[in-house]
């Protein structure tokens, strides 16, 4: 053989099988249950704002693509992705505006300033939600979030001709609050899942896509933990003066929050805007966690994951500091 | 027993992982490096057209890091001159023309003795120019030279190879288990550490059985002698890992030997440890393993040093297919070889042949810092923030952050879904930071 052919490089030779655009791909798979869901429960409306979304999020990636000379096929999966996640925040009734204005700014945010370390408080997603919040809301109050797809006027915790079906219709009805105050009452509304309610099917397939991600390590689960330890913590602290029961019914009413899961499964599990190290990162999740119960405390908005998360965000490069580590030192 | 990061990695033994340990074939031609080992590299001690005879010293130590190199065959020296070095340099090399091999080349005394004190241990590493591969081919003599009895708190011996490929380690352990136990009993006797930790993986069942029976057949002699089962991770085999997993607590360098008194040898150093106890024989051989989906018929050899990779690959049946790359010492920290004509050392231990459809050629992208480095990460580091220091060209920062820290292993460029080359990085780096220092001392020494 001739020696010239043999190809020389630095070790190592072999490599995970788990690239860059297969994560992407995962996650692609793993959020397309929750959008064809959305597409069938409110229809073509749904299906508008996703493609006007992906349209204008993609729109100027393929305008760079094109004058670098490039094939439009080698725009990178990260692009989709990010225009699917954004599309399933869209609070409801948004107008066209509003989706094309928050897809350009989030293509901006995500891929121009990514060289940068000190642009990493910002979650594009996060930082997207508040500017259409704060931009586009009629009522201007400040924590009052966008709504999406999965809460808010789109979804119907009352579905019609039922009005005693669902876990999460019984955790929100005032003419439960009794059930509530009890141990078996709190083990009652847990068992009261009902999967052919449009709430908790959403709900039950943001689970099983964040499983589905944990499972093939292209999501970082440490966030999620301390978001969840986070908000038990707060509403601890918050509902302790109403008893056990009451503090784990609000702890799992906010759990259950369709946001709040959304955003601790997917947007704040970024890659970009979290920190380095686990310890900072589950620190990271619990601040999100904490801030969201006390924003939904004090505020009128049942979602506030997107102004708590680009608050949290703000910490990044503190929490980084705190726990780098200069490795095994002499 | 764990250590923080490192990865499972597949091991595809199922290649060589039956096959019988094979001699290769007597060499027509060698070509010895002076640099077997870490350290200065030997003197040449022979001329162009001597003759010498198997055993014989051709290159003489120089300098307190080094060791005599010994003649693999009997045969006439051709010629000594710059020869490529399969770790990427190149080096004075003595080729010879190897006589046919004859019984008397074989003959060796036979030492009765059964304890042995440190001193002579050292004597006959020194003398046999045994390396150790766990401490990057030092020489064994060194490593061991100004230890007292009872100044040794653990004695570690390795059997762990978590490589993909290569497990010449577990083929001589299984060959020569008498062999390493008893060089293990000799040191263990000699320095009388508190501890002999017998570090095995837990995928190695039949190993752990067989040294288990052996423990069991003599509890007198190896009543000190404890079976640690340890992480089928990668790179367990790091000596401050191991030590880490075994002691159960993070350990440095310096601390290995002050601290915690450890004393850290793998299995192919007791072996032949022993061998120039018993033998006085040199170390002129390596057991490698030869896989690889591009080789005909992967094989285990046992092969003398300088002899040329080509002839080794020619043994096992040459090519299978379209090959891309051959890569000498395991796939995650070995060196891939431009030219099958570098001769073998004796630290090495593996020879893999890769074909090109196997090899991932996808292109470097973007960080996405998904932070699966750092968490991989064996020494606690931030390998992305030391990539992009050294991209940036701001390779002093890289010291702060720890790079010397570095073992090099590969787990951050293996774990890295965007492809990108942080060993290299960090290698170049370092060599950067050096480049520097040692500017920095010839421009304080002119002033």
């Amino acid at each position: 053989m001739n020696q010239f052919d043999l190809a020389v490089s630095i070790h190592p030779y072999i490599h995970s099988p788990l690239s860059k655009g297969a994560i992407f791909l995962n996650r692609l798979l793993a959020l397309s249950p929750l959008a064809l869901l959305a597409v069938y429960h409110y229809g073509v409306m749904a299906l508008a704002a996703i493609l006007t979304a992906a349209f204008f999020m993609l729109l100027p990636s393929y305008a760079a693509l094109k004058l670098r000379g490039r094939r439009l096929a080698d725009i990178e999966h990260e692009n989709y992705y990010y225009a699917l996640l954004f599309a399933l925040t869209l609070p409801a009734g948004a107008s066209y505006y509003m989706i094309a204005a928050g897809a350009l700014a989030l293509n901006l945010l995500v891929f121009f300033p990514r060289g940068s370390d000190a642009l990493r408080i910002i979650n594009p997603i996060a930082v997207v939600s508040c500017f259409l919040a704060l931009t586009f809301n009629e009522k201007l109050y400040f924590f009052n979030g966008p709504r999406a797809f999965m809460s808010g006027a789109w979804f119907n915790p009352f579905p019609s001709g039922n009005n005693s079906c669902g876990f999460l219709f019984n955790i929100h009805n005032g003419e439960f609050s009794a059930v509530r105050e009890s141990a078996g009452g709190v083990a009652g509304l847990l068992s009261g899942w009902h999967p052919g309610h449009y709430g908790e099917l959403s709900v039950t397939l943001i689970a099983a896509a964040f499983i589905f991600l944990l499972l093939k390590k292209c999501v970082d689960g440490a966030p999620f933990i301390g978001a969840v330890v986070g908000l038990s913590a707060a509403a601890a602290l918050l509902y302790c003066g109403r008893g056990f029961n009451a503090v784990m019914a609000e702890i799992i009413s906010h759990a259950f929050a369709s946001m709040f899961l959304f955003y601790s499964c997917f947007v704040l599990t970024d890659y970009y805007s979290s920190p380095q190290r686990y310890s900072a990162r589950v620190l990271f999740g619990a601040l999100f966690g904490a801030l969201f119960v006390i924003l939904c405390h004090y505020s009128d908005g049942r979602d506030c994951s997107a102004f708590s998360l680009a608050i949290s965000s703000s910490f990044v490069p503190l929490l980084d500091d705190i726990f780098s580590s200069g490795g095994r030192r002499e | 027993m764990d250590f923080h990061g490192g990865l499972k990695l597949p091991l595809n033994h199922e290649l060589t992982i039956d096959k019988p340990l094979t001699l290769a074939r007597p060499p027509k031609k060698v070509c010895v490096l002076l640099s077997q080992h870490s350290g200065s590299p030997a003197v040449a001690a022979v001329e162009p057209g001597a003759r010498v005879r198997l055993f014989d010293v051709i290159g003489a130590s120089i300098g307190a890091v080094s060791c005599d190199v010994h003649a693999p065959v009997s045969g006439v020296v051709e010629s000594i001159g710059d020869f490529v070095h399969p770790y990427y340099k190149y080096c004075q090399g003595i080729t010879i023309a190897a006589d046919p091999p004859s019984e008397a080349d074989q003959t060796l005394g036979f030492n009765e003795a059964e304890r042995f004190s440190i001193e002579e241990i050292c004597d006959a590493a020194r003398k046999c120019s045994v390396i150790d591969t766990v401490s990057n081919n030092r020489p064994l003599h060194v490593k061991i030279s100004g230890l007292k009895p009872e100044a040794v708190n653990y004695l570690i011996v390795s059997f762990v190879q978590n490589e993909p490929y290569i497990h010449n380690m577990e083929t001589i352990s299984h060959i020569y288990l008498d062999e390493i136990m008893s060089s293990i009993s000799y040191l263990s006797a000699a320095l009388m550490p508190a501890f002999v930790f017998l570090a095995v993986p837990y995928h190695m069942i039949k190993l752990i059985t067989a040294i288990d029976n052996k423990l069991a057949q003599n509890r007198a002699s190896y009543k000190n002698f404890k079976i640690v089962r340890v992480t089928d991770k990668y790179p367990q085999a790091n000596e401050l890992l191991l030590a880490s997993s075994i002691l159960k607590t993070r350990v440095t360098q310096s601390a290995l030997a002050n601290t915690h008194k450890c004393l850290i040898l793998d299995a192919s150093t007791m072996f032949h440890l022993y061998e120039a106890l018993k033998f006085g024989k040199p170390q002129i051989e390596c057991h490698l393993t030869v896989s690889g989906y591009g080789i005909t018929k992967p094989a285990n050899i046992k092969a003398r040093i300088g002899a040329f990779i080509s002839d080794i690959i020619e043994q096992c049946g040459g090519f299978c297919g379209n090959v891309n790359s051959v890569v000498v010492d395991g796939l995650m920290s070995g060196y891939s070889q431009f030219t099958l004509d570098a001769p073998l050392i004796k630290p090495n231990r593996s020879i893999t042949v890769i074909p090109t459809e196997r090899l991932s050629s996808s292109g470097e992208e973007r960080c996405m810092r998904c932070k699966k480095c750092v968490d991989s990460c064996p020494m606690g580091l931030d390998p992305a923030r030391l990539n992009f220091i050294s991209r940036s060209g701001a390779h002093e920062k890289a010291e702060g952050a720890g790079i010397y820290s570095c073992i090099e292993c590969g787990v951050c460029s293996y774990i890295c879904p965007s492809r990108i080359n942080i060993t290299h990085s960090i290698i170049l780096s370092k060599k950067m930071i050096m480049e520097t220092n040692v500017r920095r001392r010839n421009n304080d020494e002119s002033i």
